[in-house]
């Protein structure tokens, strides 16, 4: 093709000078257009966070993230019916970074794609919307039903001391989702390692998660801190797993339909959405891993460009009501933080009430441990780690 | 005359500043942005960070070199499966070619998600087809999807129109008297397709295989649904390094590379094919 | 392997009751092989098709529209019932429409200039047009990525709006160009002789004659956009089209109505080129609008 290389072929009269007008009027035209900027590309400097203002009585209309099936299909008409306020409820969360990736250029203009809550995050993207400015503060006095009821245990949490940006969505028990039928010896995270079932194995790509139950599996004391080895030696874990071909893909909210069909026997998977498949599927079991498993939260926050703020207090409020709370609960089976869930349960569902899964005894989470943070330059290297094993 | 010019002018401009503005100028900030360094978070910020190519080569070769073997390899069986079937259209369609070949670039007219999302249910590890695979011994491991013959298979059947329609082109406009010219002359069926047809169909050979290969090697689509973790494409890195880990410099640079080596390579095979009549007066323009 | 135009495709020679032997049934396989694979050939090619149709008629248990579990309307009859997705659906079909339109106009101007006029940097202007369309998508993606963020224009339904226009122009230059090509140029200056001015020639002459191409450019350029995901990801921001609703619903269960829309697409696709196909046949060309070896 002539197009790269004027100088071979027919020669045309005048035509290298002509081109190469063009070339250098284009070059001044792209340092023009560059020079006039370059915001948006990133985060910039750490900011002051504003406070999200309420004012009045909710109205208007509202726009939530969160992952799939994280809600009770009566919670938002419920919702809409007690205020009036219309809602759109997203479900596009897929990955904590890849939501945060989606976002956080508008974040950085100040906007925030029209949604005034997220209610997805995990503490440690909680955490950095904090330190650059993209979370705004709460007003306590809006949201007094959720500081009244939000469960001793789950408040005041390392990420966000004094709940100041931030109150629990839900919380979850990670560790293993198996087709009964198809691998029933399966029992702890190191199991789906097991060269019998080359091919059939998934991975969750939430890294604080999955490499934390293989991080269990693999002896690493919690009580401790953890050590970039610890980190290293499961990302190596994993890595090796996918070079020898025994994982069939390291997925998202995807997870699921693989189990399903039977493409895959195993996968690291929460309680909660094993439950909710076991309904589609009697032979899907979800199986607390013999060294523990991983419990993980996800917390509603205000992002920064917010509209009506008053309206997602309303909405954080509305969910923290122990009635409401409980129909996301049985719907779900996702860990709740509202104080007085089980009891509301209790009357209608005792079963329900009794089930270790979703209402854990100290005894039945005794080896489980919160989802483990990173932080520095151990978090970036451990990060860069992971990204090459399930980018590459 | 200088009106017709003025003409000219007023007629290209809107198009050429649109494409200038949306296709030149962003080319050349992904450039800039591939040689800046930093971190999302800290900000980024131009200073020659060469360093970045070398990086984003050496971390990612082997999806590189994968995206060119994947892509040729589904650009060869493409050509094989098409030109029989445009072959066949042609001569054999008679008053029903004009229907078959709507028939043919049918399917692509739905999306091509939700078709390549059809395939991995016809591929899934429990389907009869997959059963069916396996019983021939094409499906080691007693599976299909995860594996690089799923990605080929779909790359292969989603760029097939593309193949199709500039062979269908070529062998339209056969001339019929050539073949007949050739039996006149005692040439055997066989020598007379492989001595008068295929080379009159060389301009849609060489036209299908660039128009198949070029949005094959930066595919992804196949390798996300199809694909496992082991055949994961350019595509794929490139994606997760702009959309999630936000790695914009290091994505920068292999878009940039990838560019680069597609256009070198297309002129060198359009060098090698030689094909005077390739693409109309397009590259024959460019003198 | 005979050449004979007049053999219609269907396989019509059947070895008769009293040809049973071997040797007379090979001899019908090798003549109608061609056929036969053309047969083949087709089915493959609409086999994840009849998938697509077959699951819109599927009743699943649960959310996932995975495996059959029996035949109901339902899906047909609530088209329209998720509201997210339709939503994505009519930001797809103005998306599509409006670029079309917009893409087509430029590039028809464009293939006029390229084929009538000759000027400064023509050679140059070709190689803008197809230099986009030689690009994988990927980095057209990519580099109108990094031009939104670098300039600082948010993502959303105006950037899907440049992005796509943007693609679609280098193929509606060439659909638009291939016409005007083959074009008998004395008609124009008949219409110029008997005193009509060129806004009047174009408009009475030129553009009733290449009103195909403009037709095929526009179809082309609805589909092109209809069907984006690679570029449209990159630069949609939180804004969703339908490919980019059917990628998220891939994730977590994809609700039947998506197979129910992607048959409607179908079909009514299909429809406007079998009305195009009829009306070229009628004009006594047979071949296909969007038949173009650049495009």
């Amino acid at each position: 093709m002539r197009v790269n290389r004027p100088s071979v072929g027919k020669r045309r009269q005048g035509a290298p000078r002509k081109i190469g007008t063009a070339v250098a009027a284009l070059l001044v035209l792209c340092v023009a257009v560059s020079a006039c900027g370059s915001s948006g590309i990133s985060g910039g400097e750490t900011a002051e966070s504003s406070t999200a203002k309420a004012t009045g009585k909710a109205s208007g209309s509202l726009t939530i993230s969160n992952w799939p099936y994280y809600i009770s299909p009566k919670t938002i008409p419920g919702f809409e019916k007690a205020t009036g306020i219309k809602t759109t409820y997203l479900e596009d969360y897929n990955s904590n970074e890849e939501f945060y990736g989606k976002l956080q250029p508008l974040l950085a203009n100040g906007e925030s794609g029209g949604r005034s809550l997220f209610a997805g995050p995990s503490p440690y993207i909680v955490e950095r919307m904090i330190r650059q400015g993209y979370a705004q503060k709460l007003e306590k006095n809006a949201i007094k039903t959720v500081v009244e009821n939000a469960s001793p245990d789950i408040t005041n949490p390392a990420y966000d001391p004094g709940n100041k940006y931030s109150y629990p969505w839900m919380s979850g028990l990670m560790g293993i989702a198996v087709r009964t039928d198809l691998a029933p010896d399966i029992k702890s995270a190191c199991d789906l390692f097991n060269p019998k079932y080359k091919g059939k194995v998934e991975l969750f790509t939430e890294m604080r998660q999955t490499l934390g139950v293989i991080m269990k599996c693999m002896g690493v004391d919690f009580s401790k801190p953890i050590t970039e080895e610890d980190w290293m030696a499961a990302v190596n874990k994993v890595k090796q797993a996918k070079e020898d071909g025994q994982l069939r893909k390291f997925a998202g909210n995807d997870w699921t339909n693989e189990l399903l069909r039977g493409d895959v026997v195993a996968s690291t998977g929460a309680a909660g959405d094993t439950y909710q498949l076991e309904q589609e599927n009697p032979n899907v079991k979800w199986v607390m891993p013999e060294q523990g498993c991983i419990i993980f939260t996800n917390a509603m926050t205000i992002p920064v460009g917010a509209p009506n703020a008053t309206a997602a207090y309303a909405f954080m409020n509305y969910v923290y009501e122990p009635k409401h709370a409980a129909q996301i609960v049985e719907y779900t089976h996702y860990l709740s933080p509202v104080a007085g869930v089980q009891q509301v349960i209790a009357k209608t569902d005792p079963e329900l009430a009794e089930n270790e899964l979703v209402f854990p005894s100290k005894k039945s989470i005794a080896k489980c441990s919160p989802e483990p943070q990173l932080s520095g330059e151990m978090e970036q290297k451990v990060t860069a780690a992971w990204n090459a094993v399930i980018n590459g | 005359m200088i009106r017709r010019r003025l003409t000219g002018y007023a007629l290209v401009l809107p198009g050429a500043a649109w494409l200038v503005v949306l296709f030149l100028i962003p080319m050349y900030l992904m450039w800039r942005l591939s040689l800046n360094s930093g971190a999302v978070e800290s900000g980024f910020h131009f200073n020659w960070e060469w360093a970045n190519y070398k990086e984003a080569f050496t971390l990612y070769q082997e999806q590189f070199f994968r995206s060119f073997y994947y892509a040729g390899i589904a650009t060869v069986v493409a050509l094989v499966i098409a030109y029989p079937l445009a072959y066949g259209i042609i001569f054999y369609g008679g008053r029903y070619k004009t229907i078959l070949l709507l028939l043919v670039l049918a399917p692509f007219l739905t999306t091509y998600l939700i078709r390549t999302l059809a395939w991995e249910t016809i591929l899934s590890d429990q389907s009869p087809a997959v059963h069916l695979l396996s019983a021939v011994g094409l499906a080691p491991g007693g599976h299909v999807l995860g594996t690089a013959g799923a990605v080929i298979a779909g790359i292969t059947y989603n760029f097939l129109p593309f193949m199709v329609l500039p062979l269908f082109a070529s062998l339209e406009t056969i001339d019929k008297r050539y073949l007949e010219a050739a039996r006149d002359l005692y040439a055997s069926p066989r020598s007379a397709f492989w001595r008068v047809t295929v080379p009159l169909s060389t301009p849609g050979i060489v036209a299908g295989a660039l128009l198949t290969f070029i949005p094959a090697v930066g595919d992804y689509i196949n390798a996300n649904f199809l694909g496992g973790p082991n055949n994961r494409m350019i595509g794929n890195v490139v994606q997760g390094l702009y959309l999630t880990e936000r790695n914009y410099p290091m994505a920068a640079a292999l878009s940039f590379i990838l560019m680069v080596v597609i256009t070198v390579a297309v002129a060198i095979y359009i060098r090698v094919a030689g094909s005077r009549a390739l693409m109309g007066d397009d590259l024959s323009e460019l003198g | 392997m005979s050449v004979n135009g007049e053999t219609a495709l269907t396989v019509n020679r059947m070895p008769r009751a009293g040809a049973r032997s071997p040797a007379k049934a090979i001899a019908w396989l090798r003549r109608n092989a061609i056929r036969i694979y053309v047969g083949v050939a087709i089915a493959y090619l609409l086999l994840p098709i009849a998938v697509i149709v077959l699951f819109s008629f599927n009743e699943p248990t649960g959310r996932y529209n995975l495996v059959w579990s029996g035949f109901s309307f339902d899906a047909w009859i609530h088209a329209f019932s998720v509201q997210v997705l339709t939503e994505a659906l009519v930001n797809s079909v103005k998306l599509a429409a409006l670029s079309a339109v917009v893409a087509t106009a430029l590039g028809t101007a464009m293939a006029m200039a390229l084929v009538r006029h000759r000027f400064l940097g023509r050679r140059l202007a070709n190689l803008l047009v197809i230099l986009p369309m030689t690009s994988p998508e990927i980095v057209v993606g990519s580099a109108l990525l990094s031009f939104f963020l670098i300039v600082g224009i948010p993502l959303g339904f105006e950037t899907l709006i440049l992005a796509h226009i943007m693609f679609s122009i280098g193929f509606s230059t060439v659909v638009v160009r291939s016409r005007l090509v083959n074009f008998d140029r004395s008609l124009e200056d008949a219409a110029a002789d008997l005193g009509a001015g060129p806004i009047a020639t174009f408009r009475l002459v030129t553009l009733p004659l290449i009103a195909p191409a403009i037709g095929g450019s526009l179809f082309l350029c609805f589909v092109l956009s209809l069907d984006d995901f690679v570029v449209s990801n990159f630069n949609a921001g939180t804004t969703l089209t339908f490919p980019l609703y059917v990628f998220g619903a891939s994730q977590r269960g994809i609700p039947v109505q998506v197979n129910v829309i992607a048959t409607m697409l179908f079909a009514g696709t299909l429809l406007i080129g079998l009305v195009a196909a009829l009306i070229a046949r009628r004009r006594g060309r047979t071949r296909f609008v969007a038949e173009d070896p650049e495009a």
